[in-house]
């Protein structure tokens, strides 16, 4: 799932960016409307969307169901990781490009953006090095958020495309009452929770001045 | 008390409903909503066959006797699927009002008494947080089996720290106004103070946060459904339907199609309705702090 972790930072970062810079522009309006619509759809609804679009019904070009070959590194079998890797990136896209626009909007309406603007400075300038390490702040946030949920989501995803990780062990250990496999992976899926929160945590320690000041 | 209650107008609903439908995407909404729960509660009554009668053979094409073909077993399809959407729509809401309430009360609860309490009360909501819903569900029907009630249940007070977040936030703010002060000084009991003096004044945030928690809830009641933990079969439920009938997905699409469109459409149309609404009580709050 790290797949899906790597494309969605940088995506709903660029989408949100993009929303917040052209403001009520065609092209925000647009962004707005499909995250809306996307938010709602619930993850396994886009998977099996996504199975009849591109491996059943309409093309065939990638493998329905995830068959992994463990004695082969994983990016030699990327095409059976691409579907599972989408769908979770279309259900976590939409909220962080959302944050990430809000923020943004609120960042490059304040002064020290004006002030930067004021000055000179080539728009893209501004943008990178001005309003987005401030806009990030929240954005981290609600990153780590949805990472974990990503550890819990992909029960029903790997359920979907039959993938042989986390998620399917705990349904298959529900299933046949395997209490102390359960446990585990409950407790498992909970440390992932804790361990990326307290990461964001200290990502934004390292972004705000304010706080990474504090004790000297 | 009366009088006490109406110095502070609530906001009325018919106009909040009202102004959220003057957006053309809430109306869309509302119509999508509307349509798929009218197939959902009135569907048993036109259905062509019963849920679990067999028409024909396993994954069958469509033809005049099933309109769009039969599933694994031979069954209606188009019958399984106007029988199937009562489970959902019925435990989403249950699963819905019992987050709500638990989320209301403890929020209400916390941003009335302060001081530690307050903090106990939501520092408990913030544990509640940081575990996957799915995954407590799981846990829960691994070790009760798969109940519908129990399922209803956790996936409700999944929703009930989130609901609690929202709701002390926006009545920290009410709690504070001087009608709550004259109507302590006047000895109204605290139950009725919260329910009748401060419930009505943050309805609309959490009107919006009726519409969210039920777009979730469909959600999760139709994912828990699709890996086998809900509804048990032979019943017909749209989530079930699309985990019997994957697996014949590319002969027999329409068994899968039908429920994933239906609860496609029905979050989809929720969320869009709720995003209305919650456009239209910014607007009324702006308009009434001016």
């Amino acid at each position: 799932m790290l797949a899906a972790a790597l494309i969605a930072i940088p995506a709903s970062i660029l989408i949100g960016v993009a929303g917040a810079v052209r403001r009520d522009r065609a092209v925000d309006h647009i962004l707005s409307m499909a995250s809306l619509v996307l938010a709602a759809l619930p993850d396994f609804v886009i998977g099996i969307l996504l199975v009849m679009l591109f491996a059943t019904q309409v093309f065939h070009v990638l493998p329905a169901v995830t068959m992994l070959d463990n004695d082969v590194p994983i990016w030699r079998q990327a095409a059976q990781v691409i579907l599972p890797a989408v769908t979770l990136d279309i259900a976590v896209i939409p909220y962080m490009a959302r944050i990430m626009r809000a923020s943004m909007i609120e960042v490059l309406e304040s002064e020290y953006v004006q002030m930067a603007r004021l000055k000179g400075m080539p728009p893209a300038r501004v943008i990178l090095r001005h309003a987005l390490p401030n806009a990030m702040v929240p954005f981290i946030q609600v990153t780590a958020l949805q990472l974990a949920w990503l550890a819990g989501g992909v029960v029903v995803v790997e359920f979907v495309f039959r993938f042989p990780g986390i998620g399917q062990a705990l349904i298959d250990a529900v299933a046949n009452r395997d209490l102390p496999v359960v446990q585990t992976l409950a407790l498992l899926i909970g440390a992932v929770y804790v361990l990326l929160n307290t990461l964001a945590d200290v990502a934004t320690i390292l972004l705000t001045p304010r706080l990474r000041t504090a004790h000297s | 008390m009366s009088a006490v209650a109406t110095i502070e107008k609530p906001v009325r609903h018919a106009g909040l409903l009202g102004r959220a439908l003057s957006f053309r995407r809430a109306q869309l909404g509302l119509a999508t909503v509307v349509a798929i729960a009218a197939i959902a509660m009135l569907g048993p009554l036109v259905a062509p066959h019963s849920a679990t009668s067999f028409v024909g053979a396993p994954y069958g094409d469509p033809t005049a006797r099933a309109l769009f073909g039969t599933d694994g077993l031979g069954r209606d399809v188009f019958s399984r699927f106007l029988w199937g959407g009562r489970s959902i729509l019925a435990m989403s809401l249950a699963a819905t009002v019992v987050g709500l309430a638990a989320g209301i009360a403890v929020g209400l609860t916390a941003a009335y008494v302060r001081g530690w309490a307050d903090e106990v009360l939501m520092r408990l909501m913030d544990v509640a947080l940081a575990f996957p819903q799915i995954v407590l569900v799981l846990l829960l029907v691994a070790t009760l089996g798969p109940q519908p009630w129990l399922i209803v249940l956790t996936v409700g007070l999944g929703h009930a720290p989130r609901v609690a977040r929202v709701t002390r936030a926006v009545a920290l703010e009410v709690v504070e106004r001087d009608f709550i002060k004259s109507a302590k000084a006047l000895g109204e009991p605290a139950w009725r103070i919260l329910g009748a003096e401060v419930l009505p004044n943050i309805s609309s945030p959490l009107l919006v946060e009726f519409g969210l928690r039920l777009t979730y809830s469909i959600g999760a009641i139709a994912a828990i459904g699709f890996i086998g933990f809900g509804v048990q079969p032979p019943a017909a439920d749209w989530g079930l339907m699309i985990n019997e009938n994957r697996i014949g997905l590319s002969i027999q699409p329409w068994s899968v199609l039908l429920p994933v469109l239906a609860i496609g459409l029905l979050t989809v149309g929720m969320n869009l309705f709720t995003d209305g609404i919650a456009r239209a009580s910014i607007g009324i709050d702006r308009g009434a702090a001016q």
